[in-house]
């Protein structure tokens, strides 16, 4: 049939050839095919998972707080935000015209959010307004129909109905920085602002609650398909703070216009009522977001608006630090209750002088006109003489004065449960040789002596020093968080008042000086007094400038004619009522003048609305 | 002959197993769409009834008829390249669509079929003369390379490979010379620089990062890498129809086209490609055995040569997706969305029965 009949036969072995070549192809793409579905099967199930499973979480709901009565200091707020899902900007200026038709939306503003859409998150919607008030919401959901591209997102936001009032003590909320990302990663991927101040700090964990989950099936594009499942979020704790918001509102408006800090804490349990620092800030701009230029005018506020002064203002106690010299006095037998020192009005020693507060040149002391009387302890506190602490701390010695100050809890934390508590500084002879170099100076005792010189205190030691008075000496912890049962917690006090017994038989003697200082016509504070209720203080005043030996000579000159910064700080501690106290207070108004004729006033209105 | 004893004549079981397969492909373009007959299932069922039209037209044309005409049918397809490439509009960067107003088609995946058809009729017309070197070799080469070099220019370099591939086997079924295939095979390797700087950038990159799949998931090897997991993920029975989440949530790229046996694998398994596998064998060793009863040369030749081209496609596809070749665009055979290479190879199957059917025909005195 064919001329050459081999080339059947060369056909045959060659497709039988290529078959062979096939089949060793088609081997090879199966075993790849194994090697994929079978063998590695596992990893690329795990891989198709991750590609299709996003994790979202659920944002948890912050816990409120309130004051003791229940009243709410900070909620949660609903808050409405509308959304654009566009693909460019056409879209965008078409959505955002269409829009305009319902709610207002500023022309610079729009030109930023047309300006900025570069700059989004692709696939994600894109923010247009945030805080929309409830009629725009109803205006916009009642025509969305119109707007197809628009959506509308509920949220939640921290409000403080208190604003300014209680700022410093409640906190407020911040993005969390980069450091709290690292260390908590969780913060990363939920979106939320954390505590940065006061409460909503130091109780985070239980405030936040616990995320949510939403696993979520996407494709590639980023887009949800539908949800697979859901862990609901845990709601944060509630918590209830000891403080009285209508006590907040009143030393807040005593310290209107005034730079300083009001601390009122129960004498019986410590439970700080009131704490104010002045001036404040509204922890509601916080959220919303505000300017730099807000933000620079609130860190460069030379009055310091940022820090709550009533925990981390550390000031010379001044003349409130009698009472603690004199404790340290009687405690240490260097003087009984009714011997008396001999003052003048002016103590020499070999490198200065040291006048009492009263000091004339003319007059001298003016409750003794020739220029020098004896003292007794009670007179010393109510009038609060500077020659008897002279005399009396130089007898005492710096270390029996820094030893009973600290027993009192001067010098170290108090332990309250709010973050950001300095210690202040009770001095000692190793102290200084070690912080300053030089060695201690008998004049520098005699200064510690009547509560200037190194020694600083916070608002709230000496509210707490003052409720020990007030108490006779029961072992109380200063807290804030009513919720906080567990006061075994408290270390860093756990030995402050090791040694109040001690004391104990000396307490009568401060409270009836700090009796007579207001209620008696001697007193520092008798301006002031109340008939109801009666009260008990002690006044200081704390100098921040040197007065020179000329200025004495001629005459002092009086606050209000300084500049502000060079005004004298005025200080208050006090408790009421005298008899069965409830409250001991601290007043603190930075540069104000005179303790008696400022603080004091304040003081009373305090007792007055308390009691 | 007849349409009766076309009927009686025809192997129906064998076209039955083209179109199992196609239906597959369409139940794969099904699931796609996410359980939607639109865009592509209801449109590839058609592409099928035109394709099994076509295949028993082909069947009934008589083999002499075939043979007659390829050079012309060659010509012809020469000649559509040649407009495409220089009148029809570019599209992402290619020019291989002819646009026919009615429909478009490409012109390359034609040619497929009728460039073995020629060689085939080549190689049968001189196989009663000399063994000369010229008409041997050079000359047959010279019909492959033209429509090789006129596709690549397109570009398409998968289509121009699997032609130029197709076109050597038919020269190794013809009776080449081993060594003539040893000395093109080295001379190739040699001069593999210098087809080097023929490639456009994105092919030379498809290949170096082939070499490197590790890299660049994101970027140039996603389409791998994607298509690896939708495969590794199916596991041994797959994810079940219409269950595949790749291929659904849009992960696979151009999935219902050259990666549609990525979807095969996600949703089936190992066992459904398997499946699919024992089709494809049973199809070529079936269609070779067809090939070999013929009487005349020219049918087994083109049959053998056109099986083999078959088998080249899905090879080249499954290596591709499965990542063991660079990314070149081969569809699969009879499963991917495109009408022209379904209806290619169609016609591809009419003429290899259409060879059964008249296999008593002597081409000798044509």
């Amino acid at each position: 049939m064919y001329k050459y009949p081999n080339l059947d036969k060369l056909l045959l072995r060659r497709t039988f050839l290529l078959g062979v070549g096939k089949g060793i192809l088609l081997t090879g793409v199966l075993g790849r095919l194994i090697y994929l579905q079978i063998v590695k099967s596992n990893q690329y199930k795990l891989l198709a998972n991750k590609n299709r499973i996003s994790l979202r979480l659920l944002n948890p709901i912050r816990g409120k707080i309130s004051d003791r009565n229940g009243k709410l200091l900070a909620i949660n707020q609903n808050t409405f935000r509308v959304l654009c899902v566009v693909d460019n900007k056409i879209e965008l200026k078409k959505a955002l015209f269409n829009l305009s038709k319902f709610i207002f939306l500023n022309n610079i503003e729009t030109q930023k959010i047309v300006n900025d859409f570069e700059k989004k998150n692709k696939n994600m919607p894109y923010l247009i307004k945030e805080n929309l008030k409830w009629n725009e919401v109803s205006s916009i959901s009642a025509n969305s129909f119109l707007i197809p591209t628009i959506i509308i997102e509920s949220g939640l936001q921290r409000k403080y109905p208190f604003k300014q009032t209680s700022a410093h003590t409640i906190g407020y909320l911040g993005p969390p920085t980069n450091n709290e990302i690292k260390k908590e990663p969780i913060l990363g991927l939920m979106n939320i602002n954390v505590g940065r101040f006061g409460m909503e700090e130091h109780l985070e964990k239980r405030l936040r609650g616990i995320p949510g989950t939403r696993h979520l099936e996407v494709n590639a594009h980023g887009r949800i398909v539908r949800e697979i499942r859901k862990e609901n979020s845990k709601k944060g704790n509630n918590v209830k703070l000891s403080i009285d918001i209508e006590l907040q509102k009143k030393l807040y408006s005593l310290l209107k216009d005034k730079s300083g800090s009001i601390v009122a804490i129960n004498v019986n349990n410590g439970e700080v009522i009131g704490m104010v620092s002045s001036p404040s800030f509204d922890p509601n701009f916080f959220n919303q977001g505000f300017s730099t230029e807000d933000w620079k005018t609130l860190i460069n506020d030379p009055l310091a608006p940022l820090v709550n002064k009533s925990i981390s203002g550390e000031y010379s106690p001044g003349s409130t630090f009698k009472t603690i010299v004199l404790l340290s006095a009687l405690k240490n037998n260097i003087i009984k209750k009714n011997s008396s020192i001999l003052c003048t009005s002016k103590l020499e020693t070999k490198d200065r002088s040291f006048y009492c507060w009263c000091h004339k040149k003319k007059t001298g002391c003016y409750a003794a006109r020739n220029h020098q009387r004896n003292v007794r302890p009670k007179l010393a506190i109510a009038q609060s003489c500077d020659c008897f602490f002279y005399e009396l701390a130089k007898k005492i010695g710096i270390n029996k004065i820094a030893e009973t100050a600290k027993t009192f809890g001067i010098g170290k934390k108090t332990g309250i449960d709010i973050r950001g508590e300095k210690t202040g500084l009770v001095p000692t002879k190793s102290w200084k040789r070690k912080n300053i170099g030089k060695s201690w100076h008998v004049g520098e005792t005699m200064i510690t002596g009547v509560g200037q010189g190194y020694i600083t205190s916070t608002p709230l030691q000496l509210a707490l020093v003052t409720a020990l008075i007030a108490n006779n000496g029961k072992k109380i912890f200063p807290k804030i968080n009513l919720d906080d049962f567990n006061l075994e917690k408290n270390v860093i006090n756990d030995d402050m008042d090791e040694h109040h017994s001690d004391y104990e038989e000396y307490f009568p003697i401060i409270r009836e000086g700090m009796y007579d200082a207001v209620n008696k016509h001697i007193g520092t504070a008798y301006k002031s007094r109340l008939s109801k209720p009666i009260f008990a203080g002690k006044t200081g005043t704390v100098q921040v400038r040197v007065i020179t030996e000329e200025e004495r000579e001629t005459e002092i000159i009086p606050n209000r004619e300084l500049p502000f910064e060079q005004r004298d700080h005025a200080l208050f501690i006090g408790f009421a009522p005298y008899k069965n106290p409830k409250v001991a207070i601290s007043v603190i108004i930075e540069h104000g003048g005179s303790g008696s004729s400022q603080a004091a006033p304040i003081a009373a209105k305090i007792f007055k609305k308390i009691i | 002959m007849n349409i009766f004893s076309l009927v009686y004549k025809i192997n129906w079981l064998f076209i039955f197993l083209l179109i199992l397969v196609s239906s597959l492909g369409v139940g794969l373009l099904y699931s796609i769409a996410g359980g939607e007959w639109n865009p592509w299932a209801l449109n590839q069922i058609i592409r099928i009834l035109i394709g099994v039209l076509l295949l028993l037209f082909a069947a009934s044309i008589n083999i002499k008829i075939w043979y007659k005409n390829s050079y012309y049918i060659y010509f012809f397809c020469i000649f559509l390249i040649l407009i495409t490439l220089f009148f029809s509009r570019e599209i992402s960067g290619a020019t291989r669509w002819l646009d026919l107003y009615f429909f478009s088609m490409q012109p390359a995946e034609i040619l497929k079929i009728f460039v073995i058809l020629t060689l085939a009729k080549y190689f049968h017309s001189i196989k009663l003369q000399s063994f000369d070197i010229k008409h041997r070799i050079l000359f047959p080469l010279l019909i492959l390379l033209l429509p090789v070099t006129l596709v690549f220019k397109q570009p398409d370099l998968g289509t121009a490979l699997i032609i130029f591939f197709s076109g050597i086997v038919v020269f190794f079924l013809a009776g080449v010379k081993a060594k003539v295939f040893l000395g093109a095979g080295i001379l190739g390797t040699i001069s593999m620089p210098v087809l080097w700087s023929f490639l456009k950038d994105y092919q030379k990159s498809r290949i170096i990062n082939f070499l490197d799949q590790q890299s660049d998931v994101l970027g140039a090897n996603y389409h791998i890498t994607q298509s690896k997991i939708s495969l590794g993920s199916g596991g041994l029975f797959g994810k079940g129809f219409l269950q595949g989440t790749q291929s659904h949530l849009s992960f696979v790229p151009e999935m219902q086209t050259d990666f549609i046996f990525s979807v095969l694998g996600e949703e089936f398994g190992f066992f459904g490609i398997f499946m699919l596998f024992i089709i494809y064998a049973i199809i070529m060793f079936w269609a070779i055995r067809i090939c070999l009863n013929s009487r005349n040369y020219f049918s087994k030749i083109f049959g053998i040569s056109f099986i083999s081209s078959f088998f080249l496609s899905i090879f080249v596809n499954v290596g591709m997706v499965t990542g063991i070749i660079p990314v070149v665009g081969v569809p699969l055979p009879l499963c991917s969305y495109g009408g022209s290479a379904m209806i290619s190879y169609f016609i591809g199957f009419g003429i290899l029965l259409s060879g059964y059917n008249f296999r008593d025909n002597k081409l000798e005195n044509i």
